[in-house]
């Protein structure tokens, strides 16, 4: 199976690290931070990295920055979970039906063409002011933004693959078009949903920063990358790396994933037809 | 007797693919005399289309040529730059693939995709490319030659398509003709219609032709001399009447025996049992030596090498009789 | 006689096209446009013309993947066309086609196993292990093995995938196979295994076959009629030796002429046809043909020939054509 084929694939490997790196931190947040991550303390504010105490330095009220870093990373691996999953689902349901069936191509579409025609980011923000700032509402706002896109690209496929002789092959069998949905179009629409997907939760990490960075994500004192960022603005010159830090956070996290996702791609899309003849 | 037009000597083509490197063509040697028509006939895996690309240069990494020369005109080619090979192709040896509408540019007339061929290589001016074009036009058979030149090449049946392939090809008075499965993608009356026009235009040209195909229906009427290659090698070299009447390696002799005949029915037709070998896992001695009914313990040990037999090669080490009612 | 097994009536299929690549305004692709004949059970026809004649939409209508403009299919006595919803379905196991690409009919994300047992599961036939038992006898019988139920296409080559296509054309059981150039896209040593096989077949199992294709000499090898279609009629049907020895239609003498032998005789002389076939969207008046034919009069320019019944089964749409008399000869065109 491929999987042999991506731990060769060295981009895959250098990004599945990356990923894992942040994976571990955000869960093993409790045991990496020592200190609590809300817990403010004036006396040790400014505290440079390097510190015994508070390896990633703290911050203005004298939090630790790697405990919150660690806590920051569970909120947007959540999120980006939460937006793939909704993504993933709503957007292979759009773009599976209309790929395949003609009459529901136009009204389907042309939906995901009114939510595509905003720019993500303000259609985020939008949505997540309007309903307030909380972590299922970032979640809400990216899936209405990215699912436009997932449909497209489930819908190409499945363009696609409706024209293929073993779907015709299918038909001539007696299968209806569940039985042909379901056992062929989908998971011959697989890889590029997939690899799609990997992008998506980049994006997200992304997006939510940007969010919480603009107030309109998760409600401090919860700690996210993105109002760590916000939080340190004013103190680049003084304390630069209270907006460092989640700033390499961040483009560890959304590297990783890209060069997962670019391995993925080169993996299992196109397929390299090997005859062993 | 003058010497041969093209010599290729031991040409070892190889390919890097996933599952490590390949040879797609292994120590290949044959020559092509001026003015002949040559065919070369495999099926697939045979490295017969990769021959004709390596001699046209065109071999392109993950492919390259690992070793042998190939000589044009007593040139050597193997190891040429680009730029200098490009000034050959096209002006002295010219190529014609199976697909022409992949080959031919789609936007623009095909009087214009002619016309450039001749200016540039034999710098003519616009206008006077132009005419040269639509004299090759007529030459190929194309009705109506001069308006036919300004359409585009979807609006060409296939045949016409070909046509213009030729024409393009032909514009500078090359030397040689590299054929690569020409009539493949036609239907049979219009294959017949191209193959007459090439028998034509070489008598008329004095064109040496590199016939690439897998029919051996077409070879047998077009060519003078046969190459017959199997999993990357030759296995038999003849004249043409004689390849048919009497062949002399079982490939060629099995090959015929599938081909159904028009004229007599039989039960079963013998078929070769098995298939081409992956050129991952070549056989220790002969290639064909897994599916051949002749097979004796030597065929086994090792490659048996290409070998004179009256005029003619074989790479079999056995001297059968494999005459053909 | 015994009743045939499929009986095609004046079947026509005319295609719309919207917009033309060449910016002409819409028009009707004629591409099947009056097409008659009968397949008697246990015998196989061959359906030859070249490219744009029609014979695979005439096949792709009998699958019912085209619903055609008009005519009649009857199938073992039933009105194939009137057929709908669970009574077509279960029709269907009895008509089966074998496709042309060994690459694109097989879903590269199934196994042989899933394959070949997909009809049987669409049917409801058997448990999983009924099922089991059956895809492996099937997969045996067309010369693979046990060990190639796990695999995935890609790791066969052309003829082992036409293989596991026919025995997943025969999983049900149908009595009627169409083979839609089923073989033309194999090398010629694979095809001549790949047809020793579809006869075998028929001898043991007892199929009836349509066999569409261009290449006349696999036709020849294993039809008993044959029918000419060209421009989407079918100008001539004959028992097969008839029509190779003795070729009625000037298009099908044309057509055997031009024909390259693998054979080592001096060049024979051949007629080959002018000029290219015509679009499918602006068939030529009168006989479709004229416009080549080395020997078309005014008849025939003004006139489409009737398809006459020349008894012993052989029938012609041809002027030139008289009962009685002898036939038309290109070679010796005026």
């Amino acid at each position: 199976m491929p999987i042999r084929r991506l731990l060769r694939h060295r981009l895959f490997v250098t990004g599945l690290s990356l990923f894992l790196l942040v994976v571990v931190a955000a869960i093993a947040a409790e045991w990496i931070a020592s200190h609590n991550p809300t817990r403010m303390n004036m006396r040790l504010r400014f505290t440079a990295p390097g510190d015994p105490r508070f390896l990633l330095g703290t911050d203005a009220f004298g939090r630790d920055i790697l405990a919150r870093l660690a806590h920051g990373a569970q909120v947007s691996l959540r999120i980006g979970v939460m937006v793939v999953v909704f993504t993933g689902v709503f957007g292979t349901l759009f773009g599976a039906l209309s790929g395949y069936f003609r009459r529901l191509d136009n009204p389907i579409m042309r939906v995901m063409d009114a939510f595509m025609a905003f720019p993500a980011i303000m259609l985020a923000i939008a949505i997540a002011a309007a309903l307030g700032p909380s972590e299922l509402n970032v979640v809400i706002a990216l899936a209405a933004v990215y699912t436009p896109r997932t449909a497209r690209i489930v819908r190409a496929s499945a363009l696609v693959v409706r024209e293929a002789e073993f779907v015709q092959a299918a038909r001539v069998a007696g299968a209806g078009d569940t039985r042909i949905l379901l056992g062929h179009v989908l998971p011959n629409s697989l890889a590029p949903l997939i690899v799609q997907l990997t992008f998506i939760f980049a994006y997200s990490v992304l997006a939510e920063a940007v969010l919480s960075f603009l107030g309109v994500g998760p409600a401090p004192p919860t700690p996210t990358w993105g109002n760590m960022i916000a939080d340190g603005r004013n103190f680049i010159r003084e304390a630069p790396w209270i907006t460092l830090m989640p700033g390499i956070a961040i483009s560890i996290t959304v590297l990783g994933l890209n060069l997962l996702g670019d391995g993925l791609r080169d993996v299992l899309d196109p397929r390299m037809k090997v005859t062993s003849s | 007797m003058s010497p041969p037009l093209l010599e290729v000597r031991d040409l070892t083509v190889r390919f890097r693919t996933e599952l490590g490197e390949m040879a797609a063509i292994d120590g290949l040697s044959f020559e092509a005399a001026r003015g002949e028509f040559l065919g070369i006939v495999g099926e697939s895996g045979s490295g017969k289309s990769v021959t004709a690309r390596a001699v046209m240069g065109l071999i392109q990494p993950p492919g390259r040529i690992s070793s042998g020369s190939i000589r044009f005109a007593g040139e050597e080619l193997v190891g040429r730059p680009d730029a200098e090979l490009e000034r050959l192709r096209g002006k002295r040896m010219a190529m014609i693939f199976q697909e022409p509408m992949t080959s031919l540019n789609p936007v623009f007339p095909v009087g214009e995709q002619i016309a450039e061929a001749a200016r540039r290589h034999d710098r003519l001016s616009r206008r006077a490319g132009w005419d040269r074009a639509v004299e090759m036009l007529a030459k190929v058979g194309i009705p109506g030659a001069a308006e036919r030149a300004t359409a585009y090449p979807h609006q060409l049946s296939g045949g016409m398509r070909q046509r213009v392939m030729i024409a393009m090809a032909l514009v500078c008075s090359p030397q040689m003709l590299i054929a690569d499965e020409p009539t493949t993608a036609l239907d049979v009356t219009i294959q017949a219609q191209i193959l007459d026009l090439l028998r034509q235009l070489r008598s008329e040209l004095g064109l040496t032709v590199l016939l690439i195909t897998h029919d051996l229906g077409v070879v047998a009427e077009q060519a003078d001399r046969v190459i017959v290659m199997y999993a990357g090698r030759v296995v038999e070299e003849s004249p043409t009447a004689s390849l048919f009447a009497r062949p002399l390696h079982p490939y060629t002799g099995g090959l015929l025996d599938s081909i159904p005949d028009l004229e007599h029915t039989v039960e079963e037709l013998p078929a070769i049992e098995g298939v081409v070998p992956s050129p991952f896992a070549l056989p220790p001695g002969c290639r064909f030596a897994p599916r051949c009914r002749f097979v004796e313990g030597p065929c086994n040990a090792s490659e048996p090498p290409l070998r004179p037999v009256g005029g003619r090669r074989t790479a079999c080490r056995l001297d059968l009789d494999l005459t053909r009612s | 006689m015994t009743a045939p097994l499929l009986d095609i009536v004046d079947l026509k299929k005319h295609f719309l096209v919207r917009r033309s690549a060449f910016g002409a305004q819409r028009g009707w692709v004629r591409a099947v446009d009056g097409v008659t004949f009968q397949v008697r059970p246990g015998e196989t026809l061959g359906l030859v013309g070249e490219s744009g004649c029609g014979k695979s939409t005439v096949a792709r209508i009998i699958l019912r993947l085209i619903e055609p403009t008009s005519g009649a299919i009857r199938f073992d006595g039933e009105d194939l066309l009137a057929l709908e919803g669970e009574a077509l379905r279960r029709r269907r196991a009895d008509v089966q086609l074998i496709f042309q690409d060994p690459y694109g009919s097989l879903d590269p994300r199934q196994t042989v196993e899933q394959i070949v047992g997909e009809p049987l599961v669409i049917h409801g036939v058997g448990g999983r292990a009924e099922r089991r038992d059956r895809v492996l006898a099937l997969i045996e019988r067309v010369g693979l093995s046990a060990e190639h139920l796990r695999r995935h296409p890609h790791e066969f080559s052309g003829g082992q995938r036409q293989r596991i296509g026919i025995a997943r054309a025969l999983a049900l059981n149908p009595k009627l196979v169409v083979c839609d150039e089923a073989v033309s896209a194999l090398d010629v040593s694979i095809q001549a295994q790949v047809v020793n096989l579809l006869k075998r077949l028929q001898r043991d199992v007892g199929l009836t076959y349509l066999f569409v294709a261009h290449d006349l000499a696999v036709v020849r090898h294993i039809s008993n009629r044959v029918a000419v279609m060209y421009l989407g009629r079918i100008v001539e049907l004959a028992p097969t030796a008839e029509l190779f020895a003795r070729p009625h239609h000037p298009y099908t003498q044309a057509l055997l002429s031009a024909i390259p032998r693998p054979k080592a005789e001096v060049r024979r002389s051949r007629v080959l046809l002018s000029g290219d076939v015509p679009s499918p969207m602006a068939p030529p008046s009168g006989c479709r043909f004229h416009t080549r034919c080395p020997l078309a009069v005014d008849r025939c320019r003004i006139e489409d020939p009737p398809t006459q019944d020349l008894g012993e089964g052989r029938s012609v749409a041809c002027h030139l054509v008289r009962p009685g008399e002898a036939p038309p000869d290109i070679r010796r065109a005026p």
